[in-house]
């Protein structure tokens, strides 16, 4: 565990040392401050129109839900956007080794593979929750000027650190492949997108086979979260799912020990 | 120099890609998928009889071995996950977080779905800006069984869809269930809930016609006989038969409309005591009076419907268009009702007696006009039909005059289920009353919206909707309003200050550094 932690500590300090980390996150902010702003901007603009209307007509305005109108795709924007970010920062976890030749050192350092892959991705996913964390402040406004339900928000944002953590481990995996870093982080993102768009394949195979892929599909899991179901089912795939691409991030690294050799 | 036999492996792959392509177009194991299979192998098996050497010692390195341990153990990781998902796919808990259980049905609902016996298949024709919440409300039906299939479709860009299911309304629902189909234009859980209970339930819908008392024969095809309203209600997939009350202990429980057509004899005192009861079990009855013959009245009074000793007489002049005489009131007033719904044919009934609902009908009943002649001086009730016809006042009954009439009771009834478990379940007693029979007889009944009308009647009688009784959920209404301040305030905070900053902090740092 102490190997784990330090490799861990290394990481964060190359993500905070370096300007990248900062970068990711102001980016993602800013983006998904940008969504946020205009979706909470349309909301009250409807509100607005429905009384006029409900007034005009004298009839009684539809109830206007928070949740439904600005955090559900609040959530559901942040996880396209998230798509697009967090390749960023896991492209350089293990191609950066690579590069600079430095894996040759880890690999024959006492720490084993296991503890290296899981340091890593610890650091990753570390920094992934900072950033979820930073837009909590979005979320502070709503209870300044509104009511939201603080449990629906709970059931999103475990659903955004479960998708996001699967991006993650997508891109740990895709990084451990090659040296290049933007190989890595467009291989990712290629792959990311194949999981996400696998759900709507589905219409055009047979049933059986359409909802066995379908189960593979990472956005149909989400979208339980996104509109403030938690269930049980969706928790084990993610899981289940990152639990695969470390297995597979292990099993990349470990290869390269013994491939070509005869 | 690279032989012939360097390409048996690619042919292989090819072979293997094309099965699966045949696969996937035809969505089945084909002739031709078998023999790319059967090929596929033998040119590999070939392949590495003819390389056997090569193979050998390509098997033997150290790489081979590990390689093939790596993916036989992914394989099985692979299998240990999939296993553990499947059970956990079983035996989920779901956690609804919002506050009014928006996303979770009633347990009526989810016992319902899981009672399926077989598949039932849900067209929803929705627009796709108005998909998002039929969608959740199915899924939650679809999570509960794995018989409950549910297909959103946009009516604007499938018209074949829309033609075969006769769609004309946007937000329908089909419920397709076995060879039963069920449509509903309201799309909330007690809606659709409903509509499982009546597409489950089996049997056809059966109406049972009152004999022996002078009621015209369902089989007679002469003017006076009832063939064509029988032919028609069995077009609409209703079972037709007729019941003598007197021989029974009880109205049959697969009645779902009792009709009584213009008897010329009065019931007997038991006939009428299974009528109330059958009313009292939430029956439907339907009926058909005409003038000078018995009026049901002991039965009907007591359901708010007050039946008047009269003609009715319409002398407008356009009833005489039709060769309408003066007892023959062309009616084209039907008071807002849901059997009157949109419906905007002319009816014509031949010799009618008035048939008025009371002002205060006893505690529950509620009853309401359907059909209303034209306006006073044209029409009234007229109580002495001799030679000369006049309006009299204080004895005549002033137009308009209502000439049917329908009522409505809820009526409580326990649900005995599978468990053991009795449920509460509400459904309406419910009666229509019309002053006149003829109107449905073959001489009336194709005349303009005669057999309109009293199908519609007859529909609205059988519907067994309102089966269980579910409070429909509603959002919390937590809006918000902002000022231009407020408004501001977020902005520059949330989208430039905040981004901002945190690319300082990394600037200042990563400068320092350096």
């Amino acid at each position: 565990m102490a190997k784990v932690w330090a490799i861990f500590e290394r990481e964060m300090k190359s993500y905070f040392v370096a300007p990248i980390a900062y970068v990711v996150i102001a980016l993602f902010i800013a983006i998904v401050g940008i969504f946020f702003y205009l979706i909470l901007a349309s909301f009250v603009q409807r509100c607005y129109e429905i009384d006029l209307y409900a007034q005009q007509w004298q009839q009684t305005a539809p109830a206007m839900n928070l949740h439904e109108w600005v955090t559900r795709p609040f959530f559901g924007n942040m996880a396209t956007i998230a798509l697009m970010i967090l390749p960023l920062i896991t492209m350089k976890l293990f191609a950066e080794e690579k590069k600079n030749g430095t894996i040759e050192l880890l690999q024959t350092s006492p720490i084993t593979t296991a503890q290296l892959v899981l340091g890593k991705y610890a650091a990753a996913v570390a920094l992934y929750s900072t950033m979820l964390a930073i837009t909590l402040i979005y979320m502070l406004f709503l209870f300044l000027y509104g009511k939201p339900e603080i449990a629906q928000i709970f059931s999103g944002y475990l659903g955004m650190w479960l998708i996001g953590s699967s991006y993650l481990v997508i891109g740990l995996l895709f990084s451990t492949f090659t040296d290049n870093q933007i190989i890595a982080a467009v291989s990712t993102i290629a792959v990311i997108l194949m999981f996400w768009a696998i759900g709507w394949v589905t219409d055009f195979l047979s049933p059986a086979l359409g909802k066995f892929i379908g189960q593979l599909s990472l956005i149909e899991h989400f979208e339980d979260f996104e509109k403030g179901v938690v269930d049980s089912k969706h928790i084990v795939f993610y899981l289940s799912f990152i639990f695969m691409g470390l297995f597979l991030s292990y099993a990349s690294l470990e290869s390269s020990r013994w491939r070509g050799s005869r | 120099m690279i032989q012939w036999k360097q390409y048996l492996p690619i042919a292989a792959l090819i072979l293997i890609a094309l099965m699966l392509l045949v696969n996937l177009i035809t969505q089945q194991w084909s002739m031709i998928s078998w023999l790319a299979l059967t090929l596929a192998v033998a040119s590999f098996a070939i392949y590495c009889w003819l390389e056997r050497k090569t193979v050998r010692q390509w098997i033997s390195t150290r790489s081979f071995r590990y390689g093939s341990n790596t993916v036989a153990l992914i394989m099985i990781v692979l299998g240990i996950l999939g296993l553990v998902n499947f059970i956990a796919g079983r035996h989920n808990f779901r956690w609804d977080t919002t506050q009014a259980k928006l996303f979770s049905l009633s347990p009526q609902s989810k016992k319902l779905v899981k009672s399926l016996n077989h598949e039932l298949h849900v067209k929803a024709f929705f627009r796709p800006s108005y998909q998002q919440p039929i969608r959740d409300l199915l899924e939650e039906y679809a999570n509960q069984s794995k018989r409950f299939r549910y297909e959103i479709i946009d009516p604007d860009v499938n018209p074949d869809q829309v033609k075969r299911y006769q769609i004309e309304n946007y937000e329908t629902l089909v419920l397709e269930y076995g060879n039963k189909i069920e449509k509903i234009t309201k799309a909330t859980e007690p809606d659709i809930t409903n509509a499982l209970i009546r597409v489950m339930q089996e049997g056809e819908k059966k109406v049972y016609f009152t004999t022996m008392h002078g009621e015209p024969e369902l089989d007679d095809e002469e003017r006076g006989g009832l063939h064509h309203a029988k032919t028609k209600l069995i077009a609409e997939n209703y079972q037709v038969a007729t019941i003598f009350l007197a021989e029974h202990q009880q109205i049959p429980d697969d009645c779902s409309v009792l009709m009584i057509v213009g008897p010329k004899k009065d019931l007997l005192p038991n006939e009428y005591q299974l009528i109330e009861q059958y009313l009292n079990r939430a029956g439907r009855l339907m009926v058909l009076l005409n003038p000078d013959q018995p009026d049901l009245r002991a039965l009907l009074s007591s359901w708010g419907f007050e039946i008047g000793d009269n003609t009715v007489i319409d002398i407008s002049p356009m009833g005489q268009l039709f060769g309408a005489g003066y007892a023959a009131p062309l009616v084209t007033s039907y008071p807002e009702h849901e059997i009157t719904r949109d419906f905007n044919l002319m009816t014509l009934f031949h010799l009618v007696r008035s048939v008025t609902p009371v002002n205060q009908p006893r505690a529950g009943i509620t009853v309401s006009s359907l059909a209303q002649t034209s306006n006073f001086p044209n029409s009234w009730g007229e109580t002495r039909l001799t030679s000369r016809v006049k309006f009299d006042e204080g004895q005549d009954l002033k137009g308009p005059v209502s000439i049917a009439a329908a009522a409505e009771k809820e009526v409580k009834l326990q649900v005995q289920g599978s468990d053991n478990d009795t449920t509460a379940a509400v459904r309406k007693a419910r009666v229509v009353v019309f002053g006149d029979s003829d109107f449905i007889t073959n001489g009336f009944f194709q005349f303009q919206g005669n057999g309109d009308l009293f199908l519609n009647a007859v529909n609205w009688l059988a519907e067994q909707g309102e089966l269980i009784a579910i409070r429909p959920k509603q959002a919390e209404d937590n809006r918000i309003s902002l000022t231009t301040q407020q408004s501001l305030l977020i902005f520059w905070l949330g989208v430039v200050f905040l981004p901002l900053s945190i690319l300082i902090i990394g600037v200042v740092i990563y400068v320092h550094r350096k």
